[in-house]
């Protein structure tokens, strides 16, 4: 293999200027990946960040033949391709070595483009699959929606990183300055209007808003995060007080009121506040699809759009999430304090288990093994596939100048071990001389963070119980021994 | 001098396939069509054929590698029927959004549920929006010369759709019927070699296919299909004639019997066309005034065409093979009425559901249509807007 040196004077065929999210792990994969083809590769896309991000029309970031269809099929599409070009090789009318790779998320490939995959295996397409696996699918606020920040109302689209807006304490119910550290294109979504008697706000379906849970008399109320699609007529929502649109106006630190704020159970709004209160919901109706952002908040994960306290919208699990980890759809709550509760599935032993030539799991980390890994895929006859660990500073709540450290700890702690499976044998590539305390994985991570309180530390203990027992069962399929 | 052979709707359409000889042919078997797959499947055994074969895991992936195969700027083909059908269904819109010239053989089917093997036409039906070329063939003679003008139709410039050729299942697609077949030769001249000026297997001149397309240019892409669905009347036209000039059978969008002075008409496509053809013969000789307006070409909808050759008419029955539940008649029905709205004098238009789930049609429940299209010019009365034949209520 050429040095890294002497790939990295190879020309980018994924230019810059695309909109994936700063420390995104999927542009960083495919560079490493198109950076170990020799020979001219024809790609396909499943539906997804790496598609919607790269190819908004008229823009394309890719300098080599490239193709999307739909979310669930990247592996069958780029078989018709392949089949064309063996097919047009074989009556002469092409003479060039081409090779083709099929990238597809975790949602597009353990989840709804398994059964195509599966069916590219079995068929024996001359082809390698790599599934950069974010563990989640990835997810937002309507273009349209008004920011409350310190410089006062401003559209979603005129914020930039670095500027302080409002978010609410959920503890305190007060009023607190944040510092957005992310703005997020998300594509277009069915947007819906959330009517309140004096707000409306527009936003995905799945965007959550804190609602006042009313637990009777004699008993504390609290709030909860609910997702449009949750919520009825009727819930009532925290909202601003006196929000006079595109008005800019500064907020008064000293008049908040510290303390735990009360509910008035009667009139719907919090007692003493001065800039929060209660309205309940009107009216929720699907507006249309529309181009939609969506903002990270340090700290406090929440911001104030056109009125009402919103929620960083962020990821649904799909079954390459991690058992213990929190997504909008494997929420943390009293009943599951782990967040999401089954593990995630070992698509790269299933995809071993169709005795494809050549298997691996790699990680842009490791850029070396990664890199020496495709090109063994590559020059290998038939179905090929790798199966990359793809860190998201958003879904995985970390900052994106950390997504190579953060992938690293994924193979010190043995969450993603770095193996390959040739002809059916299992050989570990490479294997970190102790294995880290899995306990650091979880404190890198936001999407963790619940776990590390101190009752759910037998759900830490069961994870690294898992951690345990996959390694030992890797180890005896790789023929090495366990280490003491 | 091409052969005369004895073949069923499936055989024929496999022997036009062996003809055409696509570069990639990618198909999942279901019933009624597994015969056309079985056939082709022996042709590429014995390597008679240059076609890689992709014997696919689904529809939903048939369809997938057929657009993948076409953008890589190879002929491809698939076929199926009903349920394969729905499972395209997403696919098949991106297919004619990309402008990908497919060709699919569809036997007829009905639509599940309950399940039922049988010929309707809900399964294309169903499918009539999704940008598709669709053409309606009568017998197995037309399934097969359907099929190579579709290559021709599809591939056309301006045209660049995907086509779907459909033939009655059973009826049509397991029916043994005397097809006059073309020289091999005649058929690769007739349709040429293919040639995709956005190939993704030139690699020198890299395209991207199916880029992420917002409010600022997804509608003047959908304007674009829809100019190349209107263009493609007359491409349709063109290249019957010229199929015409090379085996003697020549095609128009519609296919008219015995229009010129019929008072009494009845539209109808696929198989039953041929049986309400019998039927106007025998009721001509008795000197009754009837036609028969077989749908062809129901994508793109030839409006103008069917409104001239209907003019003078004085009452209309619309035959459909499926149901648009909910809506005003059958799809060929609201279409027909629809293209007859500007007509100064139009004749008055009932419509017939018949034939669901493959219940079967007789010469007798024709005739008693026309009876009533007798009955309504004489009372110029229509008492029922939508009937049912040959179903027990």
């Amino acid at each position: 293999m050429p040095s890294l040196k002497v790939l990295s004077r190879k020309k980018e065929l994924l230019t810059g200027g695309h909109r994936l999210c700063a420390g995104c792990g999927a542009s960083i994969i495919v560079r490493q990946v198109l950076m170990a083809a020799e020979d001219p590769v024809v790609m396909s896309s499943a539906t997804g960040c790496l598609e919607v991000a790269t190819t908004i029309y008229p823009f394309t970031a890719w300098r080599i033949p490239w193709i999307h269809c739909a979310f669930e099929n990247s592996a069958s599409t780029l078989s018709g391709v392949e089949a064309a070009y063996r097919s047009l090789k074989r009556q002469g009318k092409i003479d060039r070595t081409i090779k083709f790779i099929a990238f597809g998320g975790d949602g597009g490939t353990y989840d709804i483009g398994l059964q195509a995959l599966s069916g590219v295996l079995e068929r024996g397409h001359n082809l390698l699959y790599i599934c950069y696996d974010n563990q989640a699918y990835m997810n937002c606020l309507s273009t349209s929606s008004l920011i409350m920040t310190e410089d006062g109302v401003k559209r979603i689209t005129e914020v930039k990183e670095g500027d302080e807006v409002y978010a609410f304490d959920q503890k305190t119910y007060q009023l607190v300055l944040k510092k957005c550290i992310g703005i997020f294109d998300n594509g277009i979504k069915d947007v819906y209007e959330l009517t309140t008697l004096h707000h409306s706000i527009k936003a995905t379906a799945n965007h959550p808003f804190l609602v006042l849970k009313r637990n009777g008399r004699g008993k504390k109320n609290n709030f909860v995060w609910q997702t449009i699609s949750e919520m009825k007529m009727g819930d009532e929502i925290v909202v601003l007080k006196n929000l006079d649109e595109g008005e800019s106006f500064k907020f008064d630190f000293n008049k908040v009121k510290k303390g735990d704020y009360k509910v008035n159970r009667f009139k719907n709004f919090l007692i003493d506040n001065k800039y929060f209160e209660i309205e309940k919901v009107r009216d929720i109706k699907l507006v249309r699809p529309e181009p939609t952002l969506d903002l990270r908040v340090e700290g406090e994960h929440n911001f104030i759009a056109d009125g009402i306290v919103v929620h960083n919208t962020g990821i649904q699990r799909s079954s390459a999430t991690p058992e213990g980890a929190a997504t909008t759809t494997s929420p943390v709550g009293k009943a599951i304090p782990e967040g999401k509760q089954r593990p995630r599935k070992d698509l790269t032993r299933i995809v071993a288990a169709h005795d494809a030539p050549y298997v691996a799991q790699a990680n842009p980390a490791y850029y070396n093994d990664l890199i020496k890994k495709v090109q063994k895929a590559l020059s290998t006859e038939g179905p090929t596939f790798i199966n990359v660990l793809s860190p998201c500073p958003r879904g995985w709540r970390y900052d994106p100048s950390l997504s190579i450290q953060i992938a690293k700890l994924a193979v010190l702690t043995g969450v993603w071990p770095l193996y390959e499976v040739e002809k059916g044998q299992y050989r570990i590539t490479y294997r970190p001389k102790k294995r880290h305390p899995l306990r650091e994985w979880l404190e890198s991570q936001g999407r963790f963070r619940h776990l590390l309180r101190d009752e759910n530390k037998g759900i830490v203990e069961r994870l690294e119980k898992q951690v345990e027992e996959k390694e030992k069962s890797l180890l005896a399929l790789a023929g090495e021994e366990t280490s003491a | 001098m091409g052969k005369i052979l004895g073949l069923t709707g499936d055989e024929a359409t496999a022997e036009a396939m062996r003809q055409i000889n696509p570069d990639v042919l990618a198909a999942y078997p279901i019933t009624p069509q597994t015969e056309t797959v079985q056939r082709f499947s022996e042709f590429v055994a014995e390597g008679i054929v240059a076609t890689e074969m992709v014997r696919v895991e689904s529809e939903h992936s048939a369809m997938s590698a057929c657009l993948g195969a076409a953008a890589a700027g190879a002929r491809a083909m698939t076929a199926t029927s009903a349920n394969g059908l729905a499972l395209m269904w997403e696919i098949c819109y991106i297919a004619a959004s990309y402008r990908l010239p497919i060709i699919m053989a569809v036997v007829n089917r009905a639509l599940s549920g309950p399940i039922n093997i049988h010929c309707d036409h809900s399964d294309s039906m169903g499918a009539r929006d999704a940008g598709w070329i669709q053409i309606y063939s009568e017998n197995c003679q037309e399934a097969y010369d359907n099929l190579i003008q579709a290559i021709r139709i599809a591939e056309e410039e301006k045209v660049r759709l995907p086509v779907m050729v459909t033939f009655d299942g059973f009826i049509i697609s397991h029916a043994m019927e005397r097809v006059e077949t073309l020289e091999d030769d005649e058929v690769s001249q007739f349709i040429g070699k293919y040639k995709n000026a956005y190939s993704l297997l030139d690699v020198d001149s890299p395209v991207t296919y199916g880029p992420l397309d917002l409010y600022d240019y997804y509608f003047e892409h959908k304007r674009q299909q829809i100019e190349a669905m209107e263009i493609s009347l007359e491409v349709i036209q063109k290249i019957g004639r010229e199929f015409g000039d090379l085996s003697g059978r020549y095609y128009d969008l519609m296919g008219n019997c015995h229009l010129e002075g019929a008072e009494l008409v009845i539209v109808a496509a696929g198989s039953t066309a041929g049986t309400v053809k019998s039927v106007v013969d025998e009721l001509r000789e008795r000197g009754e005034k009837v036609g028969l307006l077989k749908m062809r070409v129901f994508r793109p909808f030839p409006a103008k065409q069917i409104a001239e050759v209907l003019r003078g008419v004085k009452a209309v029955a619309v035959l459909d093979r499926s149901v648009s539940f909910g809506a005003q008649g059958g799809p060929i029905f609201m279409e027909i009425r629809s293209a007859l709205f500007d007509e100064i004098k139009p004749p008055a238009v009932v419509n017939y559901i018949y034939g669901l789930g493959g219940r079967d049609i007789g010469v007798d429940e024709i005739k008693r249509v026309y009876k009533n299209l007798e009955r309504i010019t004489h009372t110029k009365k229509v008492d029922e807007l939508v009937g049912y034949l040959g179903l027990r209520e």
